[in-house]
């Protein structure tokens, strides 16, 4: 399958300052990729860009071997689910649905599979305000599916959402996405968000693309500091990073094929699921160990030494 | 507290009901007098100055007032709301622009309907200028007219239809613009089927703060209309002076606010925003 999206050193730059700064990227049929990174990264400039309501300094844009630079937003067949939905107010469910399809050639001219898949039968006389957040995102990713899009565009959908609901709408996200079979470009700044959907990641940073690659490549073989950091909690100790559920405490030391360094403990939190018991080395490095409930009692100022599998060291060549 | 309460609220209570409930009370009674020989009321009671209201005479001039007002509201809707849209989306300069839809309450309103007139009248500005370039041979008779008249009162008005429409469209959340062009939607279809519905209750306010004050305007028709255009301000004024009719005057008056209250009535049932 060839690349539904290109993206050319696609560049944004306002008054001196560079929000995005030569992005290139190829987003594949079917995909679904993420935007990963923290606020003023560039993620939500580089949707805004591909959606059309800012205009690129530099670079292209280019939607099915189609350079999209002179067509304005509405004639761009991508489409947008909004951060907070954007539904219109003074419109119902199926009215909120059925707008954009008098404007778009290859829409399908029944909202009825859509409302279907997405479980909105009931609801389609209702205004937005009389919907749940739940609802509300799903009317909004069905306005936007009804249209065909060749590229769906998902800004933080999740993130105006109850944090306990939020979890299980990602997982019907990734459903919906397998089965409707369209490219979605899914922009987050959480990790564990964009680890459990993404086929692909674009880790950026400072408005340049810091790292690309799958979920696993992002976690297992971060190419900087940053991402190693971005991606999950990492203990750095003795030039090496580690991440805490690959580190373990002994009072013995290491066996064969492990490392260790002597620590003096500092704190241990309960967490439910887990123990985080934090340590300190000789040189003043701070390490974290995720341990098992049933793990044994480590005391503060207990001496004990950090152990870690060298396979499980992070290569960070920064 | 309470009573602390009551002793900040006596002074403006003092002032309404001294200069606002006690005359509109007195108002009210004239309404079912009769006519003194040299204005003033007397004796008897009577309801005929409220049957005077359904003569036709009468009824043609609140007929005119109500087109007059609903011409220069229809107007003031036109202009303003391409207005209130471009300041709500000009973004730094908002304030700015603001202002000057404001700038001319800083001058009388006397003051500003005179100025019109040098403007429209056949020696003034406009007629000199299309004279001395060639483009007419006579002045048009731009003053004395209803054109002029709804041309004050458009004028003069207009603000206070930009002012809650501006509120409101500043509100209104910019991704539904966006999310509009998304969906296919091209700029007009946007204003259309967005911008102007998710509006409408400020355009609603807007038109009713226009349309009241234009129904009982008596400043503008008689110096813009030049006596010739009679309102039903120009009535009510008309009554209590050359008429010496106070009676039926205030008959008029309280008429008139009358169908105020049905609009503001009608307007809040609608859930529409408080009007100020």
């Amino acid at each position: 399958m060839g690349h539904v999206l290109e993206l050319r050193r696609l560049t944004k730059r306002y008054a001196g300052h560079a929000a995005l700064e030569a992005l290139t990227l190829e987003i594949e049929e079917g995909e679904f990729f993420s935007l990963l990174g923290p606020s003023g990264c560039g993620k939500t400039t580089t949707l805004r860009l591909i959606a059309g309501f800012e205009t690129p300094t530099e670079g292209e844009v280019i939607l099915r071997g189609e350079a999209l630079a002179a067509k304005a937003p509405h004639e761009r067949n991508v489409a947008t689910v909004f951060q907070n939905y954007a539904l219109f107010p003074h419109l119902t469910v199926r009215a909120n649905i059925e707008f954009g399809l008098r404007y778009r050639r290859g829409a399908e001219r029944s909202i009825e599979p859509v409302v279907e898949m997405l479980q909105l039968g009931g609801k389609l006389g209702r205004k937005p305000e009389q919907l749940s957040g739940g609802e509300k995102q799903r009317v909004a990713l069905a306005r936007a599916l009804v249209l065909r899009p060749d590229v769906l565009l998902l800004d933080e959908p999740l993130s105006a959402l109850d944090p306990n609901l939020r979890a299980q709408v990602r997982t019907e996200l990734r459903a919906l996405q397998r089965r409707v079979g369209i490219a979605f470009v899914f922009i987050t700044h959480d990790q564990e968000e964009a680890l459990s959907v993404s086929d692909r990641i674009a880790l950026l940073r400072g408005g340049r693309l810091e790292q690309l690659g799958t979920p696993r490549e992002l976690y297992l073989a971060p190419r900087t500091r940053f991402a190693a950091g971005f991606l999950g909690a990492v203990n750095w100790v003795q030039g090496v990073g580690v991440r805490p559920e690959s580190t373990r405490l002994s009072l013995d030391g290491a066996s064969g094929g492990e490392r260790c360094v002597a620590a003096t403990v500092v704190s241990s939190t309960f967490l439910g699921n887990c123990l985080h018991v934090e340590a300190l080395t000789m040189e003043g490095e701070r390490c974290v160990a995720e341990l098992a409930r049933h793990d044994m009692h480590y005391a503060e100022g207990q001496s004990v030494h950090v152990v870690w599998d060298a396979r499980d060291e992070l290569n960070v060549p920064g | 507290m309470k009573r602390l309460r009551l002793i900040f609220l006596a002074p403006a209570a003092a002032l309404l009901a001294g200069l606002f409930v006690a005359p509109l009370a007195i108002l009210a009674v004239y309404t079912v007098l009769t006519r003194g020989v040299y204005g003033g009321v007397s004796a008897p009671f009577t309801v005929e100055n409220w049957t005077r209201l359904a003569d036709p005479l009468y009824l043609a001039i609140v007929w005119r007032s109500f087109v007059v007002a609903g011409i220069s509201t229809a107007i003031c809707v036109v202009l303003g709301f391409p207005l209130a849209l471009f300041i709500a989306r000009s973004g730094a300069r908002k304030n700015l622009y603001l202002a000057l839809v404001m700038l001319p309450f800083w001058t009388s309103f006397l003051v500003r309907t005179y100025a019109w007139m040098f403007l429209l009248r056949d020696t003034g500005l406009i007629n000199t200028v299309l004279l001395a370039v060639g483009v007419i041979g006579e002045p048009l008779p731009l003053l004395y007219n209803w054109g002029a008249v709804i041309v004050g009162l458009v004028y003069g008005y207009l603000p206070f239809l930009v002012l809650p429409l501006f509120a409101t469209l500043e509100r209104m959340d910019p991704a539904l613009v966006e999310a509009a062009a998304d969906l296919g939607a091209g700029p007009w279809q946007t204003v259309w089927r967005v911008i102007l519905p998710v509006s409408a209750p400020g355009l609603r306010a807007g038109a009713i703060l226009v349309f009241i004050p234009c129904l009982g305007a008596y400043l503008t028709p008689d110096l813009l209309g030049g006596g010739k255009t009679i309102l039903i301000g120009t009535l009510i004024q008309n009554q209590f002076t050359s008429a010496r009719d106070w009676p039926f005057g205030s008959a008029v008056a309280l008429g008139l606010m009358g169908l105020v209250m049905v609009l503001l009535w009608l307007h809040a049932r609608r859930g529409g925003e408080p009007l100020l």
